[in-house]
């Protein structure tokens, strides 16, 4: 069954998302919601240095949020906090091989603005 | 009902388009957007203060839509009409102008679980911001307010009680008017959101007997922009104005002012003239329509929205399951599929429902659920809707399969 949506990348990652379990030593954590359609996202991250060397994503909500979040999580380990900060809404949009109207671009965006928040701790 | 959807042009514009999201904002009809158009193209002067012709008859029809929505909803003098911009800015206004000053530190207030968040955020606001005591009345397990426990926390002798005529996500009809009358005879003030309630059945407040009521417009065939606050006559003295400015006012001096009387007291500014107008001409199409041609649409499409999703097996419908006392509202979950994903491929099918907590967070935690996908409907649905509806969740099954 096609859907322009769902192609197998987002279904894939929606039912096996990495970087989904709580980290236990986590030095900074965020959360972000979206009101209009209940998607919740909380990032853990846990750095050596200046590296980001773990993270979780606790989503709960949509297969979108939830395979933006692993896709994500795949893109940041192993980078530094400035190369975090400068990662771009459309170069996750384009890892996740979607295209989305500005509804369904909230919910693939929402890991990303969970990440930089807590970023800004 | 092919003869109504032919009034509605973004049916017609629209091609193949199954819209069930009435119960957000309904479509409107061809002589509601005329009778916006004959204003702003022949007469769209401001309304009560021009000497020229143009703004008399701006005026006139302004006044008469208020006539119009005042016998609509059995208001015994269209004065205790008071256009506000939605439901959400009726609701508060009385928490601000009027509980604001009769309510306060140590008085109780009743709500229930199924408060829109146009009741139940105000409250909690309020009740933080003044130390008023807040009680929840709980819903059952069929998807109803429980009635006993409403009784019982009664006996707590609230002062105010916001009740919800119909809910926007169960679908469920609260028979409201024994609820009232209870309030009433513990010395409560009640104020009734008929948000959902209004578009869809034949109301009467002076047989409801609430003190405040409110309503959208959009929900009922009119503009956005465009809410009514209808007022108890006892209380329209004691309800303050909450914005002050032009029209509100009968005369200003340098240090001091009068107020205008009601309703214009609390139409502060120019008010939304031509959505005034359509709420007017939205009003007469529902009249012209008639309570019985509607009623008996909506029961037949209910009953046959109940049939088609219970089939669905791995449809989970929140509600009531029997039609009676039920609007065409229908939450539910779909297995395996998150609400939103399910509008999404609902949406790439031509079916438009809406997915989330549709301003009505609490409901959904009372039943332990998450975002859910809501199907609603109006006076143009068919039954050709709900199957596209039907088949449009089966494809979203196999997509996450």
């Amino acid at each position: 069954m096609s859907s322009e949506l769902y192609r197998q990348i987002i279904l894939d990652h929606f039912r096996a998302p990495h970087h989904a379990k709580p980290l236990k030593n986590a030095d900074i954590e965020g959360t972000k919601t979206n009101e209009s359609c209940g998607d919740s996202v909380k990032v853990q991250l846990r750095f050596e240095k200046d590296t980001l060397a773990d993270v979780a994503f606790i989503t709960g909500g949509c297969a979108v949020s939830i395979a933006a979040a692993s896709v994500l999580s795949d893109m940041i380990v192993g980078k530094s906090r400035s190369e975090l900060v400068s990662i771009r809404p459309e170069k996750l949009l384009k890892e996740l091989g979607i295209n989305p109207g500005p509804a369904r671009a909230q919910c693939a965006l929402l890991p990303l603005s969970a990440l930089l928040s807590a970023l800004k701790k | 009902m092919q003869d109504v959807r032919s009034d509605f042009p973004v049916l017609k514009n629209n091609p193949g388009l199954a819209y069930l999201d009435s119960a957000a904002s309904s479509l409107r009809p061809q002589s509601v957007i005329e009778a916006m158009d004959e204003y702003y193209t022949h007469y769209s002067a401001n309304v009560h203060r021009g000497i020229h012709h143009l703004s008399e008859h701006a005026t006139e029809k302004f006044e008469n839509a208020r006539e119009k929505v005042g016998a609509f909803i059995g208001s015994p003098n269209p004065r205790q009409i008071i256009f506000t911009r939605n439901a959400t800015d009726s609701s508060n206004m009385v928490w601000r102008g009027w509980a604001s000053k009769f309510l306060g530190k140590e008085k109780r207030i009743l709500i229930t679980m199924m408060e829109h968040h146009a009741h139940f955020v105000p409250a909690l606001e309020f009740c933080k911001e003044t130390g008023a005591i807040l009680d929840v009345a709980p819903l059952t397990e069929d998807f109803r307010l429980d009635e006993s426990k409403f009784h019982e926390l009664l006996e707590k002798k609230p002062d105010f009680v916001a009740l919800i005529h119909a809910s926007n996500v169960l679908g469920t009809i609260n028979n409201v008017q024994p609820l009232i009358e209870a309030a009433h005879r513990k010395g409560a003030v009640v104020m009734l959101d008929m948000s959902q309630s209004v578009p869809h059945m034949s109301l009467d407040v002076r047989a409801l007997d609430p003190d405040f009521a409110f309503f959208s417009g959009h929900k009922m065939l009119a503009p956005s922009g465009i809410g009514v606050l209808w007022v108890k006559e006892k209380y329209l003295e004691q309800l303050s104005p909450v914005t002050y400015g032009g029209s509100m006012i009968a005369q200003v001096h340098s240090d001091e002012f009068a107020l205008n009387d009601p309703p214009l007291r609390f139409e502060a500014g120019t008010p939304p003239i031509a959505e005034v107008i359509g709420l007017g001409a939205a009003v007469e199409y529902m009249a012209k329509i008639g309570w019985d041609a509607f009623g008996d649409h909506e029961s037949e499409i209910i009953a046959y929205t109940l049939t088609s999703l219970k089939k669905l097996p791995y449809v989970r419908l929140f509600g009531p399951s029997d039609a009676k006392d039920r609007l065409g509202v229908f939450a539910f979950h779909v297995a395996g599929v998150p609400a939103h994903d399910v509008a999404s491929i609902l949406d790439e099918h031509n079916v438009a429902v809406r997915a989330g907590f549709h301003c009505a967070q609490p409901v959904h935690e009372a039943y332990k659920a998450g975002p859910s996908v809501r199907a609603s409907t109006h006076i143009y649905t068919t039954k050709t809707d709900i199957d596209q509806l039907v088949a449009g969740l089966a494809k979203a099954q196999q997509v996450f399969k």
